[in-house]
Formats: C-alpha cells, sequence, structure tokens
C-alpha cells in the first residue's frame, strides 16, 4: 500500500517540473534559442552549458526546457481527441451494431489502412505543414485503434448479464451506452489513452526523425533528437537529453494511468 | 483444449452458413474499401504540390521539352479521373504499372521489400507476442510481484523510448562491443538474413511488448475482478478450470490488440528501417511519396491495406468463435 | 579467377605502355599521379602503399541505389560506380582534362564537328568487340529523353553521330559548343554499351534484370536496388586487369549506421562521409580520412523579380550579413572553403592551377562580412525598416538550413525576419526560380570539369534568379565558341564578374567531400575527380 501511495509523488514530481517548464519556459530560459556560432558544439559539462551546445552554439538544456511545451501538448491533445472520437464512434459501432457497426468499422479500417507517412506527408504538404497540422493528423491516425478497443470492449460488456437486465428493464439505448457500458470501458479506455500520450510524444518526434515536425531552430524534444544525429558524435548530450526527457515523461504519464485506473477499479470493486 | 473447443465451434458455425456469409459480406466490404482508399490516395498525391518529372531529373538545367516528354510517357498530363480510370484497368489485370523513380515494374520492385518487410514484422511479432503475452498473464496473476513490478517498470521504459535510441543502443552494444549481430543490411538470404532482422526486430518489438504486455496485464487484471471468478471459486472450480475460463476471456481484447499489432508492424517498421538501413516497403513508401512516384505509392498502400483489412476480418472470425457472447448475437 | 602472376603481368605490361605511348587514359592517370620515376607505388597525399591483389572491397555509399544507369538516375554516387563498368570515349585525367578512354584520340574539325578514332581491340566484358555502330547506338540512347531522363539534355544540341569509317565516329552539333567535349564521358553523359544486348533486354538498362554492360574493368555480377549491388573483375578492358577482384557497394543510409559499418570492419570504404560525424570517422580504429574537393557550390540565390529582392541595396546588404568563413570553419568544419564566384577552383585547375584559379576567382565577389555596411545598404533600399521573408531548405542539406538559421539571427536586428522552412529535397526543386521564394538557395555538384556547366545555366536564359544582362549574355555567348581552353576561363570570369556586381547570387562555399577508407589501403593522390574514372586501380595496400 505505501508503495503505490508513493506513485503520484514519483510520477508527479517530475510532471509537475516538466508543467512548469510548458507553462513558464518563457520566463525560465527567455533566450533559449539564442546563437553563438562562434561557439559551436561543446560536450556536455562546458561551462555554462550542463548538456553542451549545438552547431549553432544554442544551448542543449534551455532548448530542452522551452521544448517541453511543443512535445507535451501535442501529445496530450491527440490522445485527448482521438480518445474522443473513439468513445463516440467506437461505443455506437460496439452496441449497435448492424450497418453502423459496419459503416464505423469500415471508416476506422480506412484510417488504420492509411500509412502514417503518407498521410502525414500529403496533408503537411498540402496545407503548408506546421505543427498543429500535425496533430490533427495524429489524432486521425490514433483514432482507429481508439475507436477498434472501445467497440471491443462495449462488445465484450454488452454480452454481460447486467447489459441484459437493462434491456429488459426498458432502459433507453443511449442510456445503456452512456451510462452503464461506457463506465465499465472507461478504465481501459483511460489507460488507453495515456499509453496515447507517450506513444504520440514518440510518434511526434518519429515524424520529426523524418523531417515532418516543427521547423528548424524551434525548441522540441523530438526536433532535438532528430537534429542529434549530426551531433552525436561532437556532443552526446543531444542525444541523452532529449531522449531520456521523453522515457521520463512517457514512463511517468504511463504511471499515473496505471496508479489511477487501479483506484477506479478497486472503486468498482467497492461499489 | 480451448483450441479443439473453438475449433469444433467453428465448424458448427460454418455448417450454418452464418460464418461464411460474414467472411463473403466482409471480404465484398475490403474489396469496397480498397477501391474507396485507392482514389483517396490517388486524389491526395495529385492534389500535393510537386511534379515527378521535375524530381527524376534534379537539379538540373532542362529544357520544358525534357520535362513535358517524360510526363507524356508516364501520362501525367492526362486529366485526373482519366489517369484513375487507366490505372485502375491495369490493376484489375495485374499490372501495377512501372516506378517512375526506378524505371522497372512496381511488382519488380516491392516484392524483394515485401519479404524482408512481412520478416521484420513477423519476427518482431513472434517476440512481442512470445514476451509479452506470458509475462503479462503472469503479472496479473500475481500482481505486485517482484516479477510484475520489475516488468512494469521496463515496459513503462520502453512505450516511451524513441525508436532510433533504442536502435542506436542495440547496435552499440550487440553490434560492436560484444560483437554478436552484424551492424547493418539485410543479410544473404536463409538464415543469415534472419541473423540480421534480429536487431532491427527486438527495436521495433520493445516499445510493442510493452504496450501489449499492458494491455495482456490489464486484461487479465480486469477478468480476475469479474464476479463470476468469484463465484466459480466458491463453487469449488478447481484453479486450473478458473485458469482457462479467465485466459479465454481475457485473450479476446488481447487478440484484438495482437491484430493491429500486426496491422501496425507491417505499415510501421519505418523508422528501423531507416535506422538500420534496412530497405522494406516504409523506407521505399517514404521515398516514393515525396518522388510522387504514385504507382509504387498506391501498390503499397494497397498492399498495406490489404494486409490490415485481412488481419482486422482474422481477428472478428476469432471474436465470433471464441466468445459465445458475441456468437450469439451475430446469429441473432 | 584470375592468377596472381598473370595480375602481376598485366601491370607490368600497362607499365611498359605509360613509359611508351603515353596514350592510356590511365597511364595518364597513373603519371599524374606518382610521377614517370615512381611508376606504380606512389607517395602521395593519400598516402603511400603499393598495388597489391585484393580479394574483396566493401564499398558504402550514403545514399541508396535504385538503378545503375545514370541516365535514368543521376545521383553522384550512380557515376561513381557506373564509371566502373561503362566508358565514354574520354574520360577525366586527376586534374579534370578530359584524355582518351575508349576513343584513342579526337578532333575538332569544325566548330561543329568532333571526329573520335576508336580504341583498337576494345571489347566489352564478355568479350564481344567493340564497333562504331555500338557507339551510335549508345548516343541515341544517351539523346533519347525517355530512356534518359537525366542526360538527355546534354545531347540537345547533338544533331546527329555516325559511323565515318571502320574506327571512327563522328559527331555533328547543331551550333558550336565547346562545352561538348564532356557529353561523351563516363563521367557526364555517355556509357557505351551494345546494342544487342540492350535490345535483348527489351530495352532495360541498369535493372537488376538488365545489368548494366560496357567495355570498362568491372562487370556487374549482382544488383539489389536500393540494397548493394557487386562487381566483378574482368580481363577484357583495354586498361588491364585491375587489383580489386571483387567490389562490393552497400548503400547505407544512415551515417550512424555507416561508422559502425566501418568501426566493426564490415566496409573498407566510405564515400562522401557526413562532416558532421568527422570525428567518428576519425577516431575509428584502423580508418582514415581523405579530403577533396568535389566541385560543389553553395550559394544563394535571389529571384531578382521577386520584391523587395528586386532591389540590389537588399541583395547587398544580405551579401554584407553573410559571414562565410565562419560557416565553413564552424558548420563544415574548416573542410570547404568560402565561395567567391560560380566556378569551383578545380573546374580551372587544369588551365590556370590551383592557386591561380583561386586568385582569378577571388576578383568576382568577395564582399566581407561587415554588418554596418549591411545596415547601411538596407537603409538605402525601399524597405530600410527591414521585412519577412522565408526559404525553402531541403532537409537533406543541414548545413544550409543551419546557415540560414544563423542568417536569420545575424540580420534579425536589422528588421530582416527570415522563415526557414524544411522539406524534402522534391518539393525543394520546386523553389528554384519560383517566384513564391525570392530567397532560395543552390547546392549544385558539378558532374564535370567543364566551367561553363554551372554558370551556363546561372548565367543563362531561363536561370533561377530571373536576371538579364546583356553584357553578360554576349561573354557567355562567346564562351560556347572559344575553343582556347586559357581564353575560354578568362571570358567565363569576366561573364561572372560582370553578373555578380549586380549579386543574383551570393557564392556561400565550395565543398570538400570526405571519405574513410580502412587503413590497410589507400587511394592514390585522392583528388577532386578521382572516382570519375575507373578508380580500384588506385586503391594501393599500404606497405
Amino acid at each position: 500500500m505505501s508503495r503505490r501511495a508513493l506513485i503520484p509523488i514519483v510520477t508527479g514530481i517530475p510532471l509537475a517540473m516538466i508543467a512548469i517548464f510548458v507553462v513558464a519556459s518563457r520566463w525560465i530560459v527567455p533566450n533559449a534559442t539564442r546563437q553563438d556560432i562562434m561557439t559551436g558544439v561543446t560536450s556536455p559539462g562546458t561551462a555554462g552549458h550542463l548538456f553542451g551546445t549545438d552547431q549553432l552554439g544554442r544551448d542543449i538544456t534551455q532548448l530542452a526546457i522551452a521544448g517541453a511545451g511543443s512535445a507535451v501538448v501535442g501529445p496530450i491533445v491527440i490522445a485527448l481527441g482521438s480518445m474522443m472520437i473513439g468513445i463516440m464512434l467506437g461505443t455506437f459501432a460496439g452496441y449497435m451494431g448492424g450497418w453502423l457497426d459496419l459503416l464505423l468499422s469500415k471508416y476506422a479500417d480506412l484510417l488504420l489502412a492509411l500509412p502514417t507517412t503518407l498521410v502525414a506527408l500529403v496533408v503537411t504538404g498540402l496545407i503548408d505543414g506546421g505543427y498543429w497540422v500535425t496533430v490533427l493528423v495524429l489524432i486521425m491516425l490514433f483514432s482507429p485503434t481508439d475507436i477498434r478497443m472501445v467497440r471491443g470492449s462495449v462488445i465484450a460488456q454488452s454480452g454481460r448479464p447486467y447489459i441484459e437486465s437493462a434491456k429488459v428493464l426498458g432502459l433507453g439505448r443511449l442510456r445503456i451506452m452512456f451510462r452503464h457500458i461506457l463506465p465499465n470501458v472507461l478504465p481501459v479506455a483511460f489507460s488507453t489513452m495515456l499509453l496515447n500520450v507517450a506513444f504520440a510524444l514518440v510518434s511526434m518526434s518519429a515524424l520529426s526523425f523524418l523531417g515532418l515536425g516543427v521547423g528548424p531552430g524551434v525548441p522540441d524534444w523530438g526536433r532535438q533528437l532528430s537534429d542529434s544525429r549530426d551531433l552525436l558524435d561532437r556532443n552526446w548530450g543531444s542525444l541523452v537529453l532529449p531522449a531520456t526527457l521523453i522515457i521520463i515523461t512517457a514512463a511517468a504519464i504511463n504511471l499515473l494511468g496505471d496508479w489511477l485506473q487501479e483506484r477506479f477499479e478497486e472503486r468498482s470493486v467497492q461499489r | 483444449m480451448d483450441t479443439a473447443h473453438s475449433h469444433r465451434r467453428l465448424t458448427q458455425l460454418l455448417s450454418r452458413g452464418s460464418l461464411t456469409r460474414f467472411i463473403v459480406v466482409r471480404l465484398a466490404a475490403t474489396g469496397l474499401l480498397l477501391l474507396v482508399l485507392s482514389f483517396v490516395v490517388f486524389a491526395l498525391l495529385h492534389l500535393t504540390p510537386g511534379d515527378p518529372a521535375r524530381n527524376l531529373v534534379g537539379v538540373r538545367n532542362v529544357t520544358p521539352e525534357l520535362l513535358q516528354s517524360i510526363r507524356d510517357k508516364y501520362h501525367l498530363n492526362d486529366p485526373f479521373m482519366s489517369q484513375y480510370l487507366q490505372w485502375l484497368g491495369n490493376v484489375l489485370h495485374g499490372d501495377f504499372g512501372e516506378s517512375i523513380r526506378n524505371n522497372t515494374t512496381v511488382t519488380t520492385l516491392l516484392s524483394d521489400r515485401v519479404t524482408l518487410t512481412l520478416q521484420l514484422a513477423g519476427l518482431s511479432f513472434v517476440l512481442t507476442v512470445l514476451i509479452a503475452v506470458p509475462l503479462g498473464i503472469a503479472a496479473a496473476w500475481r500482481t505486485g510481484s517482484v516479477l510484475d513490478r520489475s516488468v512494469s517498470v521496463a515496459s513503462i521504459v520502453g512505450i516511451g523510448a524513441p525508436t532510433y535510441a533504442v536502435g542506436l543502443l542495440l547496435l552499440y552494444i550487440f553490434g560492436l562491443w560484444l560483437d554478436i549481430f552484424p551492424v547493418y543490411g539485410s543479410g544473404d538470404g536463409g538464415f543469415d538474413r534472419w541473423w540480421h532482422l534480429v536487431l532491427p526486430a527486438i527495436t521495433l518489438a520493445s516499445g510493442l511488448a510493452a504496450m501489449v504486455f499492458k494491455l495482456t496485464r490489464t486484461a487479465v487484471v480486469a477478468e480476475l475482478n469479474q464476479d463470476y471468478v468469484a463465484f466459480a471459486q466458491s463453487r469449488g472450480l478447481s484453479h486450473r478450470q478458473i485458469r482457462s475460463l479467465v485466459l479465454r476471456n481475457a485473450m479476446i481484447p488481447v487478440a484484438t490488440s495482437l491484430g493491429l499489432v500486426f496491422a501496425f508492424l507491417f505499415g510501421g517498421t519505418i523508422l528501423v528501417e531507416v535506422t538500420f538501413a534496412l530497405q522494406g516497403i516504409g523506407s521505399l513508401l517514404a521515398g516514393s511519396v515525396t518522388f510522387k512516384d504514385l504507382p509504387v505509392v498506391q501498390a503499397i498502400t494497397l498492399l498495406t491495406a490489404t494486409v490490415i483489412a485481412l488481419t482486422a476480418l482474422a481477428v472478428d472470425v476469432f471474436y465470433y468463435a471464441v466468445d459465445p457472447r458475441v456468437r450469439k448475437r451475430g446469429s441473432r | 579467377m584470375i592468377p596472381s602472376d598473370q595480375l602481376n603481368r598485366e601491370h607490368f605490361n600497362r607499365r611498359t605502355l605509360l613509359a611508351g605511348t603515353g596514350v592510356s587514359a590511365l597511364a595518364l592517370l597513373i603519371a599524374a599521379c606518382g610521377g614517370d620515376d615512381k611508376g606504380m607505388a606512389g607517395n602521395t597525399p593519400g598516402g603511400s602503399g603499393s598495388l597489391k591483389e585484393i580479394d574483396l572491397l566493401t564499398v558504402a555509399l550514403p545514399s541508396s541505389l535504385s538503378n545503375l544507369y545514370p541516365g535514368q538516375e543521376a545521383g553522384n554516387f550512380n557515376y561513381y560506380v557506373a564509371c566502373l563498368v561503362g566508358e565514354g570515349l574520354v574520360a577525366p585525367d586527376g586534374t579534370g582534362k578530359l584524355v582518351p578512354a575508349l576513343a584513342s584520340k579526337w578532333e575538332q574539325t569544325s566548330p561543329t564537328t568532333y571526329v573520335y578514332t576508336l580504341r583498337d581491340g576494345a571489347k566489352f566484358s564478355d568479350g564481344t568487340l567493340l564497333t562504331p555502330e555500338d557507339v551510335v547506338y549508345s548516343v541515341g540512347i544517351s539523346k533519347d529523353e525517355e530512356k534518359s531522363p537525366n542526360i538527355a539534355y546534354y545531347w540537345a544540341n547533338v544533331d546527329k553521330a555516325e559511323k565515318t569509317g571502320d574506327n571512327e565516329v563522328t559527331i555533328t552539333l547543331a551550333s558550336p559548343d565547346v562545352a561538348f567535349e564532356w557529353g561523351p564521358c563516363a563521367a557526364n553523359a555517355l556509357w557505351i554499351t551494345s546494342q544487342a544486348y540492350v535490345e535483348g533486354n527489351g530495352g532495360e538498362m541498369g535493372t537488376p534484370k538488365a545489368l548494366l554492360y560496357g567495355t570498362g574493368p568491372y562487370k556487374v555480377t549482382k544488383f539489389e536496388p536500393d540494397t548493394m549491388v557487386e562487381l566483378e573483375r574482368v580481363d577484357t578492358w583495354w586498361g588491364g586487369v585491375p587489383p580489386v577482384k571483387t567490389v562490393r557497394i552497400e548503400f547505407i543510409t544512415e551515417e550512424a549506421t555507416r561508422v559502425l559499418a566501418r568501426k566493426s570492419g564490415d566496409i573498407d570504404l566510405a564515400i562522401s562521409i557526413s562532416l558532421d560525424q568527422l570525428s567518428q570517422w576519425e577516431s575509428a580504429a584502423d580508418t582514415s580520412v581523405l579530403f577533396a574537393p568535389d566541385r560543389s557550390y553553395a550559394g544563394i540565390d535571389f529571384n531578382t523579380a521577386v520584391e523587395p529582392f528586386d532591389d540590389i541595396h537588399v541583395r547587398r546588404a544580405i551579401a554584407y550579413a553573410c559571414d562565410r568563413a565562419t560557416v565553413v570553419e564552424k558548420l563544415l568544419v574548416g573542410h570547404g572553403e568560402p565561395a567567391t564566384a560560380l566556378i569551383t577552383p578545380d573546374q580551372i585547375s587544369s588551365v590556370l592551377g590551383l592557386d591561380g584559379a583561386r586568385k582569378a576567382l577571388k576578383e568576382v565577389l568577395d564582399l566581407p562580412f561587415d554588418l554596418d555596411k549591411a545596415k547601411e545598404e538596407l537603409a538605402l533600399s525601399k524597405v530600410p525598416e527591414g521585412f519577412s521573408t522565408k526559404v525553402g531548405v531541403s532537409s537533406s542539406a543541414p548545413q544550409i538550413s543551419q546557415f540560414f538559421q544563423s542568417l536569420a539571427e545575424t540580420v534579425k536586428p536589422l528588421g530582416i525576419n527570415i522563415e526557414v522552412e524544411e522539406m524534402p529535397v522534391e518539393q525543394w526543386y520546386d523553389t528554384i526560380g519560383s517566384a513564391d521564394w525570392g530567397l532560395a538557395y543552390m547546392w549544385y555538384f558539378n558532374a564535370t570539369g567543364d566551367p561553363a556547366e554551372m554558370s551556363s545555366w546561372f548565367l543563362g536564359e531561363g536561370n533561377p534568379a530571373s536576371y538579364t544582362n546583356d553584357a553578360v549574355t554576349e561573354l557567355m555567348a562567346q564562351a560556347k565558341e572559344e575553343t582556347d581552353p586559357a581564353k575560354r576561363v578568362e571570358i567565363l570570369i569576366e561573364a561572372q564578374k560582370a553578373a555578380l556586381a549586380d549579386i543574383p547570387y551570393i557564392p556561400l562555399w565550395w565543398g570538400e567531400a570526405a571519405t574513410a577508407i580502412n587503413s590497410k589501403y589507400t587511394i592514390e593522390d585522392f583528388g577532386s575527380y578521382s572516382l570519375l574514372s575507373p578508380w580500384t586501380p588506385r586503391i594501393l595496400t599500404v606497405d
């Protein structure tokens, strides 16, 4: 018990720090993108540069602090947006069945069948790129998994006796769907969503890696990770810091998600 | 016992014809899906800026006439619908056209790469399933045990770890320091090929195994908390019987996710292909999209879509066969 | 397999050939490398060593080839591979001067007529004798826009190629153009192949089904597009049997992976290594790194028809804000040189020598880095308060991206706001000369040693800067017909001076390519042209 009670603290500290970075980076590191080309690349531990600098002499640490916002906000929006779509469409598809299910499932299949790179490349090419376009594209690409996941869970739930009894009692479909089935799907949905935040974080950095993320010079962990390919050799900090930040953030979100999920389950058991 | 049981049930279903009808309907829907998809991709690619003819000649001072003659060769100047219908007609005759970039037929171009990607995805899938599912079940059975906690922590790191960083780390450790695995290339076929794919497959599997582990664990834990478990225990069912009951029910969401995992793997090998310099369909697709090499993009998209659609169908058939509740609903 | 004693005899033969007639391209190359008295073993900047039998040389290229025929796919690396298998009529020597290849001699009989005498007894890799018909047929392929979209433009001015004797082919131009000399060269636009072979393969070339086929020292034995190509030496080459038996060329597109491949000893030679990872390469065990100018030019191009870049003061302000020396020192880690002209020094070094070339080119445009002057110029312009603009940079050009980011920071205090947009290289093509992109850049790798290669585009009609200047047009027309190399270079430099005074372009740097090699081996007299003619005979084993 005591060990589990620690989880909010263990995950809370890094998450709170990152939240502070997101909100207040403009005051903490006002000159994060300032260049100093004469300094050029330095390795970690250079005076004044804990994790060294990049080719243009920008401080890796400051860039990372300033990059927390673009690294975290997008993934949260992606996970939220995609789960909202997933819950709406997945619940209807799973519970109503029939042609609606077929249609929604096909929609999910269509999206799922689109190769991520293609969609991202094409859409960013069409709408002139940009961070939020990538976020939108990823919401679309994340939603089919969520739709299918929710649909699967709803189908599993709808065969359960309590739903049968609800039907016998003559409760409305919407009521059954959203008042009775949904609460039982939510824990899985919530843990999936938190996983999705982590995945979206990695996906966005992957798109940066393929040249589809934020523009050059914009602080962003994914971008830093991708830039580190040319820097690694002279400054290992350029890879280690953003990679560690991504791992820590993803891990903390996951742990917190698990902990919350267990709390939900306990509550539902008690009830 | 489970397999035999579900097999018998499947046979019963087939005899009633409902599963056959289900599959036929689904296959027809898949065909329609592919048609729609091919049109969407064609249209999207048509709308994107860029000119394949220009991309073919690159940075060169060429005359407009030269560009024109390349466009003519690949019918790039025809109206959109006529281009699409021509492409569609050829595909229906089994001709996927010629790559603009490589000047060779798409079929030739794809054959080796598809094999490589399938092998890579297959190996990662096997690794993922072999590692994640048993660990997930074991962890769920003894929540809070050392095993549960340590694997949970590892999976949490695994989910967040960027592919590129994991790949590089593995390359350094197993390729360079320990010198066990080769650091690049796809081998000369046979065992050598698989040997070359081990590190990429582990890299690819690391994030997914973490996800599958979590899903398996969640599903089994959720199932263990169901009323019927306590009920069965109170009725004195053996541990073994309860376990098989729980596992069978828990495997439904797991099977869904595994189906999706394979689909994801097949379409998601690109980062690993780039990191390990493997030439599969992922890296080919990325290059072909920016090049606007339409025949190649279309072929890969449709191939990926087919694999995904068939996987989804397999998952649904599995649902149908395994879960009595769904079966009941389906025959209603 | 060729017994080693036979191999040595071949080498001996080549040596005698070298001392005797001196008509062999290889002989000339070797002569240029080591000097006659040194013979086969050279003591050169590339290191010292001797020619020894090498069973297998594994080479790694940083980009992948999907077709081996450069007419279809013409990246730099396609040329490096193709020149081992196919040959043109002429080939560049170590200084960029054209010397005989499959033609034993050639002469220009009129401003539009070139007569090539074919080498006696030249054979294809399967022993078939080369005929003038094959040459004529090959020119036809090069000229064909569908078969050779990448090089056809080079032959657009060629009226006809015909057999004019048992051993003679005559090529006639529509109008005089001295630059044509580089056309029938495997470093540029001609790989002589056989009609029977190509037609036997249904017209396909350079694919795994229809492997590249020519008269060079190697034949392709295996080609997996985008993965690897394997070459095996043949004993039919007129230049002798090369010392490297098998050349295995892998395409490793991820640089970190390529470094690891070298560190683990899987590859011997890595061509064009990334300067960003130079210290990794240099610190790798048993690895030496060789540098040579690669005749590449990087520079800004303005579209002078687009506001505000139609104002010379704006262009000059930006030119004063470019700190080329620092860019070369920091972003290129010192490997390259600040550019002062469109022509690279190595393209005129055969006329002026390298030092002479640098000196002459320095007079074209050499504005110092001076922010005060930049401010003054901007104040004189029609946008004295500054302006906002964007520049599209290929994601495969990190140094260019860094340069523009650095420039953006430098000019920000002046009120100029430059947004750097990264894009796939294919989208970048669309920015060249486009009215949407007033500020753009060019990173051009000159395939040939012809000094007019890039400048005839950049100073000719339809140039990306939308720049017109009658004096320049006149000079470029003169350069086309001037057959005396020295005079031609003089005219070209004059044309650049006249044009660049208006700053439609700002030359930034001339590039240098670094090549990493297993320190067991070295490349004799490694230079700008080393990989553009059969290069394996220059791989020496360090004693």
